[in-house]
């Protein structure tokens, strides 16, 4: 079963491994083997889940690091014509192009894209979860007052921004794709078909960099929070309990995304990839961490245990599926999603149920 | 498309691969391992499921294949349901009509029976459940009992593990069949409840959006979940009653298929009503108070939290106004438990609480909205209102304390310090712990002192300054601690509370313990003033003989104070819980001035006394000073009892509350009986001394009391919030410490002891100096006038 499994959740990883060419192998060595065999709380091996982890946020780490370079580069370009984006475009438009799509390949399948796989953990481990909401799901103080961090970004010229949100869906995910018109430094006409497209812009340098910064040294704080840290049983209960309720809300911003709504939509994150990757990649560090602690469920009741098992391998393969037809070209209706999102408000609400039962059963409070 | 786009679909192709291995497994999984009756009816929803997920996509084979396999799932799940083979008949109808959906491509008809199928799964399974639970077949009810869905999340419940703990329970023998069946149930319901409520809610949703597919599900399931409570409807309302409410449910799946938008918002409002007023699962009479305790405590909260976010009209701190609404819709949600009951009492003034409820509600919505922002006063006078109705309704038990309910408020507002933490807020995180520090000393503490003092001691050390391992709350956010930080003193917080909340809601421990705990209050508080009395009392004996009077007046005066706070109406005492310590703060204050004045007094008084008496002045001076020293004394013998003694009252009649009077006055008697002993040891020993030592003797009882007098009002100060706490790190002193010495590891209360004490030497050696200078003079006078006398010729 695990086995399976761990192919099952592969399948997020290889959305990311496929891009970046790394072997899937690599992928399915992450993951450890976990007998499914009945065991002591006091005997779970959940080295694993931080090994997984680690492999994870180093991915992010390295990406995050090309994309700095790469933003200051572009930084120095710009800066060298004085931020004169047109002067620039004409100069180096044909040069540029490719740049920037190789960064945004860069932020899709090691920056985001690894993060995505380790978010499930990242966001549902209470000591980790700050960094969640800097790099991923935080809101901005303009969307969310009352829950969005008090953090700053300082950009090169001095500009201070406060409580901006997320470094990935508020920052450079708008500054990379030109979602946001702050963020661009010109619109220009990528691929010379006549018209200028969503994502066909030059972003802002200063922001880019700025952003870019900010994002580097944000993932290199959780890389060290992430060495510091040794799962416990309440870590891995408490990452399924919070995060795996959590998945009808992304469906919801999947509903709104241009994914679903098209050019009605305007949201300004979650344009780059479908949310559905974004659930995919949770799921699949949910799956993981719930390999390494079947065994304690085991060992109180079977029936339970399989049931959790079942819930979960059923919402991967639901999310993988949509996926695919979405990535087949299905352009599913409002609806539609509206009914899938419904299906997974049920699966997930009924599995956060299940395992609520397992950690009684267990004695496994939460941690906080 | 551009270049990112298809470079993305390039990707995903790879992963394609293994989304087609990956489903094609779970589906053999799944159909292999469906031997348990979880399983079993996963795989029958998931077929169905499947097939809706198909026929939206118009892809009917692909549908008939989904149905396909709920048909296997239903021949698996069949024989387990031997004992109820009508609700397999059900199945099989529901599944031929899904078939027939299918083929016709009738997508809502096929939603209506998708979520007939599962609640209907969901209503055979709870009886199953029951049935197994009690013919003793234990093994059985815990495999059906997995065949079940949980109420919704909210900020303020998640799923709760009752049933199965229950179980459980009954299974080792610690729970009675009877209880285990209660439990049982009443999760059950109540998860079945929230999911009815939600299915109305999604339904009106639905409608709104114009999802018609979505719409027909969502009053299937309403549907299907009443008629899982609609037999406790039924025992509540009689039979009449439920077929009516049958009728409104089949009318509303009927006008969500014809699109009948009138008939549809008509049941939807009926069925809103109805379900406003019905709780299907059984409450037991604690639970009921618990609640009606709680719907207090959370609009009492919702003034305080308006109040600070608003200027006038204006919304000036919006994570205000976020709490205010989310207390508002906690109030909500106990109010909605307790209704059925308050209905039964006063129908008509429960449906006034209701409406104001609502409109205070949708104040709060607006306000946060920013459309229309009231001024506070206005909220407060509507909170005030209704919290006027809901006491005048209240039978009188839920009127009480309900200091375990208080620990699930302190709970609800820890929450809100973690989530203020987490997003850098720490205004907000301050302002939330001060509220759940309030709910706790004014309710949960005062009980804890009765049965479990240290665990109140342990509670509020952890408040404010930490236990010397851990760092307190108030420090931590004063110091803009990281959220792990947080998360782990709030871990330790939820951990002593949660022993707290055990050790109440277990049976009170026995009268003795009571008797013992109560007496022990009364001798430590009382401790302080007997000293002070006692020395001083022993201390005035020849010319000072007279300042016994102002001293005593003043005691008794404080004792009868105590003793008429005591005797005081019940609801007198617990208005007046919530300034409980800051009233002992401003006495404290008081009775340190005056006893440092007093001190001061002393010291010189020693000496001047010996000297005026020697000299025939006495009369003089206490012409003069007369007036200001009987009302020191006066004030000094008040203040020594009653700075304790309010606050005494109020500890003991929490006690009363849960012990009754007599058993808390045998334990008064006895403490004050041991406060009399140790008074009457001291006068008396004092007495037999020598002046001169039972006047040092006497002074260094007085510096003691006054320094730990000034050691316990530092703490009280910095636990109403008037000063500042800086811990000592790494000094752990013992719960002793704090209670008898007034000594806390917080440099605030170290230096003002250490002041205190320097305050008490300087005033001696000052005593002394002024007394050996006035001495000289007087030698020297007394010299310089005989050495003249004998050198003046008139000599």
């Amino acid at each position: 079963m695990s086995r399976f499994r761990r192919l099952g959740a592969g399948v997020a990883l290889t959305l990311v491994m496929s891009f970046s060419f790394v072997p899937l192998v690599a992928a399915q060595e992450a993951t450890p083997v976990v007998s499914a065999s009945p065991v002591a709380v006091e005997d779970l091996e959940l080295s694993g889940i931080k090994t997984y982890l680690v492999e994870r946020v180093d991915a992010v780490v390295a990406g995050n690091a090309t994309l700095l370079a790469a933003a200051q580069q572009y930084y120095d370009l710009v800066s060298a014509n004085d931020f004169d984006y047109q002067a620039v475009w004409d100069q180096f438009g044909p040069v540029l192009v490719p740049e920037i799509e190789k960064a945004r390949d860069v932020w899709i399948n090691q920056s985001s894209g690894n993060y995505e796989l380790s978010e499930g953990i990242v966001a549902g481990v209470p000591a980790l979860s700050y960094y969640d909401l800097l790099l991923d799901a935080g809101a901005s103080g303009e969307e969310d007052p009352a829950n969005a961090l008090d953090n700053e970004v300082t950009l090169p010229d001095g500009t201070v921004l406060q409580s901006p949100g997320s470094f990935y869906h508020h920052l450079t995910e708008p500054a990379l794709w030109g979602t946001h018109p702050d963020y661009v430094g010109l619109k220009v006409d990528f691929d010379g078909d006549g018209t200028i497209e969503i994502g066909e812009a030059l972003p802002d340098a200063n922001f880019l960099l700025g952003t870019m910064q900010g994002l580097n040294q944000a993932s290199l704080d959780l890389q060290a929070a992430v060495a510091a840290w040794e799962p416990t049983p309440e870590d891995a209960f408490t990452a399924l309990l919070t995060m795996v309720p959590t998945m009808n809300e992304y469906f919801d911003d999947w509903k709104n995304s241009p994914f679903v709504l098209g050019q009605d939509s305007t949201a300004e994150s979650f344009v780059a990839v479908s949310r559905l990757v974004d659930v995919a990649g949770i799921l699949n560090g949910l799956l993981v961490t719930y390999d390494h602690v079947q065994g304690v469920v085991l060992s109180v009741n079977p029936e339970l245990a399989a049931q959790i098992d079942a819930g979960l391998d059923e919402m991967m393969a639901f999310v993988t599926d949509i996926h695919a037809q979405e990535d087949g070209g299905t352009r599913f209706t409002p609806e539609q999603a509206d009914i899938f999102a419904a299906q997974m408000e049920e699966m997930s609400s009924a599995s956060a149920g299940q395992i609520t039962q397992a950690m009684a059963l267990l004695g496994i409070e939460p941690a906080s | 498309m551009n270049r990112f786009a298809r470079v993305l679909c390039a990707g995903v192709l790879l992963g394609l691969t293994f989304v087609t291995t990956y489903s094609s497994h779970t589906q053999i999984h799944a159909q292999e391992s469906a031997s348990t009756p979880a399983l079993a009816a996963h795989d029958l929803n998931a077929g169905v499921f499947a097939a809706q997920s198909q026929l939206i996509l118009s892809n009917q084979d692909a549908a008939q294949a989904g149905i396909d396999r709920a048909d296997v799932a239903l021949e698996i799940i069949a024989p387990m349901f031997a004992s109820d083979p009508d609700a397999v008949a059900e199945f099989q109808t529901y599944l031929d009509e899904a078939r027939v959906a299918v083929e016709t491509g009738d997508n809502i008809a096929l939603a209506i029976t998708k979520a007939s199928i599962s609640t209907t799964i969901l209503g055979a399974a709870y009886r199953q459940t029951i049935a197994a639970v009690q013919s003793g077949d234990l093994d059985t009810a815990a495999a059906w009992l997995l065949v079940r869905e949980y109420r919704p999340t909210t900020r303020f419940s998640g799923p709760n593990a009752k049933a199965t703990t229950a179980l459980s329970a009954l299974s080792t023998g610690e729970m009675t069949l009877d209880d285990a069946l209660l439990a049982i149930s009443a999760d059950l319901l109540d998860a079945y409840q929230g999911q009815l409520d939600a299915a109305v809610v999604d339904a009106v949703q639905a409608e709104k959006s114009g999802y018609p597919i979505s719409q027909a599900e969502a009053t299937s399931r309403a549907k299907g979940y009443w008629q899982i409570v609609a037999p406790a409807f039924e025992t509540q309302h009689g039979a009449d009653a439920r077929l009516a409410v049958d009728q409104t449910f089949a009318s509303l799946v009927a006008a969500a298929v014809a699109g009948d938008t009138a008939t549809f918002d008509a049941s939807i409002a009926e069925a809103q009503e109805i379900l406003g007023q019905f709780r299907a699962a059984p409450m037991t009479d604690e639970e009921r108070s618990e609640r009606a305790h709680q719907l207090i405590q959370f609009l009492g909260l919702i003034p305080v939290e308006y109040k600070r976010g608003v200027n006038g009209t204006t919304v000036t701190i919006p994570l205000e106004i976020e709490e205010a609404k989310a207390f508002s819709e906690a109030a909500g949600a106990a109010f909605a438990d307790i209704r059925p009951a308050l209905n039964q009492i006063d129908p008509d003034a429960t449906k006034t609480i209701a409406l104001g409820l609502q409109s205070l509600d949708q104040q709060l919505a607006d306000a946060r909205a920013r459309t229309t922002v009231v001024e506070s006063s206005v909220i407060a006078d509507a909170v005030n209102a209704l919290e006027d109705q809901l006491r005048t309704v209240y039978p009188t038990e839920w009127n009480q304390s309900s200091s375990t309910a208080d620990f699930d408020v302190v709970a609800t507002l820890l929450d809100q310090v973690l989530a203020a933490t987490a997003a850098g807020q720490y205004q907000q995180a301050e302002s939330a712990r001060l509220q759940a520090y309030a709910v706790f000393e004014t309710g949960p503490e005062k009980h804890l002192l009765g049965f479990a003092p240290r665990l109140a001691q342990e509670t509020e050390a952890l408040f404010w300054a930490g236990n010397g391992s851990t760092r307190g709350l108030q420090v931590a956010i004063a110091d803009h601690a990281p959220v792990a930080e947080m998360q782990a003193i709030l871990a330790e917080l939820d951990k002593v509370l949660a022993e707290g909340k055990q050790r109440l809601g277990a049976d009170r421990p026995g009268n003795a313990s009571i008797i013992f705990n109560s007496a022990t209050i009364v001798f430590r508080e009382g401790l302080e003033g007997i000293l002070i009395l006692a020395s001083l009392l022993a201390s005035m004996v020849g010319a000072n003989r007279i300042y016994k009077k102002p001293l005593v007046v003043g005691a008794i005066g404080a004792f009868v104070a105590t003793v008429i706070l005591f005797v005081l109406a019940r609801t007198v005492l617990l208005s007046l819980g919530q300034y409980g310590e800051k009233l002992e703060a401003v006495v404290s204050l008081i009775a340190i001035g005056v006893l440092l004045i007093v001190m001061n007094w002393f010291f010189h008084k020693v000496y001047w006394t010996k000297w005026i008496a020697h000299h025939h002045q006495r009369r003089r001076m206490l012409i003069r000073g007369a007036a200001g020293q009987f009302l020191g004394l006066a004030i000094l013998g008040f203040t020594s009892v009653f700075r304790e003694g309010a606050e005494t009252v109020l500890f003991l009649q929490a006690m009363v509350l849960d012990a009754g009077t007599w058993t808390v006055v045998q334990g008064v008697l006895l403490g004050l009986a041991g406060v009399a002993v140790v008074g009457a040891l001291v006068f008396f020993m004092q007495a037999k001394l020598p002046h001169k030592k039972m006047l040092i003797i006497t002074g260094f009882m007085i510096a003691f009391v006054l320094v730990t007098m000034v050691g316990t009002t530092v703490h009280v100060l910095q636990v109403v919030g008037w000063m500042r706490i800086t811990p000592i790190e790494h000094v752990i002193l013992p719960y002793w410490s704090g209670v008898w010495l007034g000594l806390y590891a917080t440099w605030e209360g170290v230096i003002a002891q250490v002041l205190a004490v320097v305050f008490v030497i300087g005033s001696y050696f000052a005593a002394e100096w002024s007394h050996e200078r006035s001495q000289r003079a007087k030698i020297e006078a007394s010299m310089a006038t005989h050495s003249s006398g004998a050198l003046s010729p008139d000599s």
